[in-house]
Order: C-alpha cells, then structure tokens, then sequence
C-alpha cells in the first residue's frame, strides 16, 4: 500500500471514527461553537416508555432549533441514559457536568431520577429544566430547577373538579404504589373541599401484575366514578373485565398511545386530563403537532409535548440573554411567565411550573383515538 | 363485606395462584435437576409470550402456530442457558451463589434484549376464548382465567406423567437423583440436565403466553414474575415441582385474603409474612420430602 493510500485511508478511518462517536447535532445553515446542553432520560428501565418518547422530541427540536440557531450557533444535545434509576442519573449528570461549556441540563424523565439530580444542579448552579412534575416539598427550594409538568397537587386537582363538574358523589380510586400514591396523597388533602365520597381506595404495588382483587373492591363499592392513577394498561381491563360500568379518569402518566393500545376495548370511553389532543390540535400547538408527525409518522403525546418545550424554553431564554450569560442570568429570565406551545408555564411560581387546572385538557378515547371533552377546570 | 364480593376476590386469587405455580413449577423442575435456582424464569415467560406476540402482530401468523413459536422459544432459551452458562460454570465448579448471580444477570440481559429487539411499550395477547365472561351469580370470571386453570392442571398432570411413565422422565430423574449411577448405567447426565432446562423452559412460556392475555407483557416484568415463581417454590418445597403448585395457590389466595380482609395496600407484605412464617415452622417448604440433589 503506498504511503498516499496509507495516510487516505487514515483519514477515512479518522472521520468515520468522529463521525460516529461524537455527540449528535443537526447544523443547518449555523456555524460556530456549539453550544453544549446535557440531557437526561430514561431510554432503559421501567422509564423507558416515557424517556424513549422524550428522546424523539429532543432530536427533533434540535434540530428546528438548527435551522436558525441561537444567535447564530447551533445546538448540541449530549444525551445520557438514566436507566430510570436515581443512582445512575446522579453518575451521568456529574459526568455531563465535567463536559466542558454546558450551559444548563434537560430532564430527566422521572421523579426520583429528578429529586436526586436537583440537588446536585442546584448545588453547583446549573439551570436544570426537569421533564417531571415537582416531587418532595424540599425541591422548592431549588430555584433554578424549573419543572415542565404539573405537581401531583394540580393533578389531583384536575380530576376532583371533573368529579364535581359530573356531579359524581360517590368516587373509587384504584392506584399504584409509585407515580399514583403521590396523586393519591394530594387528592386525600384537597378531596375535603369538594361535596365527594370517596368509596374505595384500593393500592397496588407497582411491580404487580395482576390488581383484579383490588379491582374487585372497587366494583363491590358501586362508585359513579374511578379515578384510575396508574401508568400501566393493566387496572384499566381489570375493571372493565369485572364490568365495572363507572366512568373511568385518569391523569396524564396514562395518557400514552401505546399504554392506551394495550389497553385495548377497555380504553373505549375513559376520559384522560393531560394536556395534548393531537388529533384536534389548537393553533398554538400545531407547529410542534405537524413537525412531530412529518419527522415521525405518529402522533406526540404529553411527554414528547414536554421534552420539546424544555429545549424551546431554552432556547428563547439563551436567545434573550446570550448563550455566555452565565446560570445566574438564565435562571432569573427563566424565573417568570412562558406561553408554551400546549400550556402557559409561570417559573416564578413556588412549585417551579406555574401550570394552573384550567389549563388541563380534558379528552376521551373514543374509536380509536383522543377527542377533545369541552369540560373545563376551574382555578 | 359480600359473600359476592369474596367469591370474586377468591376467584382472583386463584387464577394468580395458578400462574404463580407454574412459574414455581418450572423453577422447581431446574432446581431439582440442577440444583440451579433460576433467576431467570420469569423471564422465560416473557419470552415465550413477547415471541408469541410478535409472531401473532407482526408475522401476522394464527394464534396457534405463534404459542408453538412462543413455546419453541421458551425451549430453546433453557437449552441455551444450560449449554452456554450452566454447564461451562459446572464444569469450572463454579458454587451455588455464583450460579444464582449468573441466572440473575441473565435475567436483566433477556430484559434489555426485548427492550431492543421489541421495544418498551406493554402487549397484550387475546383471550382464549374470546373476550368473553363467565357469570357465576354476581361473580364474573374471564373465560381465558378458566382456561388458564385449565391447562394449568393438565400441565402438572403431563408433568406428572412424564417423569413416571416415560423413559425419558425416569431417566431425567436417575441423572438428578444420582449422576454417577446414571452414568454407569449410560445416562447422558449432562443431556439429561439440557432437557431439564428445556422442560423449565417450556413449563416458563406456558406460563406466560397463558398471563399475557390477562396482565399484559413488557420488557421489565421478569423479575417481578420470578419473584412470584420463586415464593410459590420455595413455599412448597423447592424440590418438589407438585409442591410449588400447592406454594403459587397458598400465595394467591393469601394474597387477595389480604386485600379482602386488610387493606390492599398489604397484599405483598401478607403474602411474604406467610411465606417468612411457613420458611420458619418448615424451612423445607409445606410438601418437601428429603432434600435431593440434582446433577
């Protein structure tokens, strides 16, 4: 081989090397340093559902952001998977850390992988856009840790004023020992003020496969309505293959096209309070809506909705202070109000989110897909 | 509290049972022909059902020919843990913990597999039977649950059948009760212990391809379902396969006993205190007979 062929093929080598080993960015018509952002989700573990989906939204909003860049440089996600484990997320959020030049972290995607990494960002002043509702009272204190979903107490909110606005007198709640007993907790605080009987509240173990017995407790309570807090597919046949006739409602972890197919007829008619209705999308979401669909060939739900918003919120921050500000600067034009593209956001709020209940969209799975109820919550 | 109400919760309870046993059963099998407890036979049964599924959704092939695959599948996972790990690790006289650790890394490697290869979201296979209920008075009771009982029963009796009647069986048994003797007799004690994880291999997707079209499937459900398999073993006697099927419906049953009578927030601290207890009364299990061990 001669020597030119030799250092050719080195340079090939070389190239393809970099190429497939360095962080993924879109570059379109922007040039220059990239500004670094780190990102945390959960493509493994019994996250993997939501982080998977998170993943679609962030490439995809790099790379619309690419297409004018911040100030004329690009973006650059370095992303890390948590493995949904809040031991795991601390190690890759320190090792994102010591990249050189990140400006702020997304994520991650769950609540316990977003307790643990709050208190390392806010230790070291990292602006920390977190993709899961506020989870124990001490994040509070963390005040450049913003969160792009509701608290458990909006949540619980959202399906309480349902069951008043219904004149539902007479309520069951099935949940699970995970994401449904932090809503489960909340409703308990607020469920006094509304004119509600609660008949039955059943728990299952997150790791259960099969919650029939509870269900079956559920049923024997003759309920007018169940508030089903889960992310698993599972309770939801359980009660309708013990023919369970209440209306069913649950919060937005349900809200997931696969979890709804697997639900399979026992999603017909169950009524969700999330955010995202897709198939009819308002004006302020269609942009996001059409782009999702375009690049994907499927809908986005709430998860994808808030990934996408995270880097958004970004963006128009770095845009407005510069990429070089510095945390104390992205932090504080965070701190305020933000019309996202399915929900107004007030950062400056105690809970980090500002989400309000008459933001909540009320849908129903009917014939296969989401349609918009003109139910509307109270604040 | 209703009579309704209990013959409902006990009717739950005894379809869980029922799946419980022959997760037990099929760990029961392995333990007692290799002295290899399985950490991975849960996830046998998510195997057998994920391959099921995607043969019956994606191959679009009859329901029928995709449980075979599924079944097929489950077979020649055992054959392979046995051929690839077990017996390398026997032969390099590799301890009982190093055993155990190895199934439990197995397990969360078959887990990030169909992760993968299949992906995150849930799958649920259709009734035997069609979607259709049973009313027993105010009792409702899926036809796919009777079923479930059903062939649960049959398989135990085959099982049965198997290891008296057949020359294989018997022979399985020799290889585990005394290697030595069964080689001098010419038994293949290494094959013999192939076929015992191919047993608990099929015995596992059985198990699984019969809960799918019940509590669904996904990626991450191993553990949980060994850990139910394992209960309803060790509660009958690890060494007796019958006994793990009486273990999975003492487990069941005590399980929706306490949701019914406590709270259903107990049903898994029940459940694993009745277990705690019977370990400390008979550390061997309720059905165990002398300690046997397999080669």
């Amino acid at each position: 081989m001669s020597q030119f062929t030799r250092r050719g093929f080195s340079v090939a080598a070389a190239v393809t090397l970099l190429s497939t080993t360095s962080p993924v960015f879109a570059q379109g018509s922007v040039s220059g340093a990239p500004i670094k952002v780190g990102v945390l989700y959960s493509s493994t573990g019994p996250l993997a559902l939501t982080g998977q989906a998170q993943r679609d939204a962030y490439l995809l909003a790099q790379k619309v952001v690419n297409q004018k860049g911040i100030n004329g440089r690009p973006i650059e996600l370095v992303m890390e998977d948590d493995a949904s484990n809040p031991d795991t997320a601390v190690t890759k959020l320190n090792s994102l850390l010591a990249i050189p030049g990140i400006t702020a972290v997304l994520g991650p995607s769950g609540l316990a992988p977003s307790v643990a990494t709050g208190g390392i960002t806010s230790a070291k002043n990292v602006p920390q856009i977190v993709t899961a509702g506020i989870g124990l009272p001490a994040e509070r204190e963390r005040k450049c840790v913003f969160h792009m979903m509701p608290p458990q107490q909006i949540n619980a909110a959202g399906l309480l004023a349902y069951a008043d606005g219904v004149k539902a007198k007479r309520v069951a709640v099935l949940y699970d020992s995970g994401f449904g007993t932090a809503v489960m907790n909340a409703v308990k605080e607020q469920g006094a003020k509304y004119p509600i009987e609660f008949v039955a509240a059943e728990k299952y173990d997150l790791a259960a496969t099969d919650m029939s017995s509870q269900s079956a407790k559920v049923k024997a309570a003759n309920p007018d309505l169940v508030f089903v807090l889960s992310a698993s597919p599972t309770p939801f046949r359980n009660l309708r293959q013990l023919k369970v006739s209440a209306p069913l409602i649950t919060p937005i972890a349900a809200a997931v096209y696969e979890t709804v197919k697997a639900m399979g007829d026992s999603a017909e008619d169950v009524i969700f309070v999330d955010y995202l209705v897709p198939e009819t999308p308002r004006a302020r979401e269609k942009e996001f809506v059409d782009a999702f669909q375009a690049e994907y060939k499927r809908l986005p739900k709430n998860f994808e909705a808030a990934a996408w918003e995270s880097v958004m919120l970004l963006t128009k921050t770095l845009r407005q202070v510069g990429p070089d500000a510095g945390s104390d600067k992205v932090c504080a034009a965070i701190r305020g109000k933000y019309a996202g593209a399915h929900t107004d956001y007030d950062f400056s709020q105690p809970d980090m989110t500002g989400i309000r209940v008459s933001s909540f969209v009320y849908s129903q799975w009917k014939g296969g897909k989401f349609t918009r109820l003109p139910f509307v919550a109270k604040d | 509290m209703t009579s309704d109400l209990v013959f409902q919760v006990l009717a739950s309870g005894i379809t869980n049972g029922f799946v419980y046993a022959l997760v037990g059963l099929g760990l029961s099998v392995i333990y007692r022909g290799s002295n290899v407890l399985n950490a991975a036979q849960g996830d046998f049964a998510i195997v057998g059902a994920m391959v099921t599924v995607v043969m019956l959704d994606r191959a679009k092939l009859p329901y029928a020919v995709s449980c075979v695959g599924g079944i097929a599948a489950g077979a020649l996972l055992g054959a392979l843990m046995e051929r690839l790990v077990v017996r390398p690790m026997l032969r390099r006289k590799a301890t009982d913990d190093s055993m155990l650790l190895a199934t439990v890394g197995l397990g969360f490697l078959i887990a990030a597999v169909i992760l993968v290869t299949v992906g995150k979201a849930p799958f649920f296979l259709p009734q035997f039977g069609g979607e259709k209920s049973v009313d027993l008075g105010n009792v409702t009771v899926q036809r796919h649950a009777l079923i479930l009982i059903a062939t649960a029963v049959v398989v135990v009796g085959a099982l049965a059948l198997f290891y008296k009647s057949t020359h294989l069986g018997q022979a399985m048994k020799a290889a585990s009760i005394d290697p030595e003797g069964a080689t001098t007799i010419g038994i293949d004690v290494a094959a013999m212990r192939t076929a015992t994880f191919v047993l608990g291999g099929v015995i596992g997707s059985v198990a699984g391809i019969l809960q799918t079209p019940l509590i669904g499937v996904s990626f991450a459900m191993g553990i949980a379902v060994t850990l139910k398999g394992v209960a309803a073993a060790i509660l009958g006697g690890l060494v007796n396969p019958m006994g793990a099927v009486a273990g999975g419906l003492i487990l069941g049953i005590a399980e929706s006993a306490a949701v019914l009578t406590l709270s259903s927030a107990y049903q898994n601290i029940a459940a694993m205190a009745l277990l705690i207890v019977i370990m400390i009364v008979m550390p061997n299990g309720i059905f165990a007979g002398a300690t046997r061990r397999g080669g």
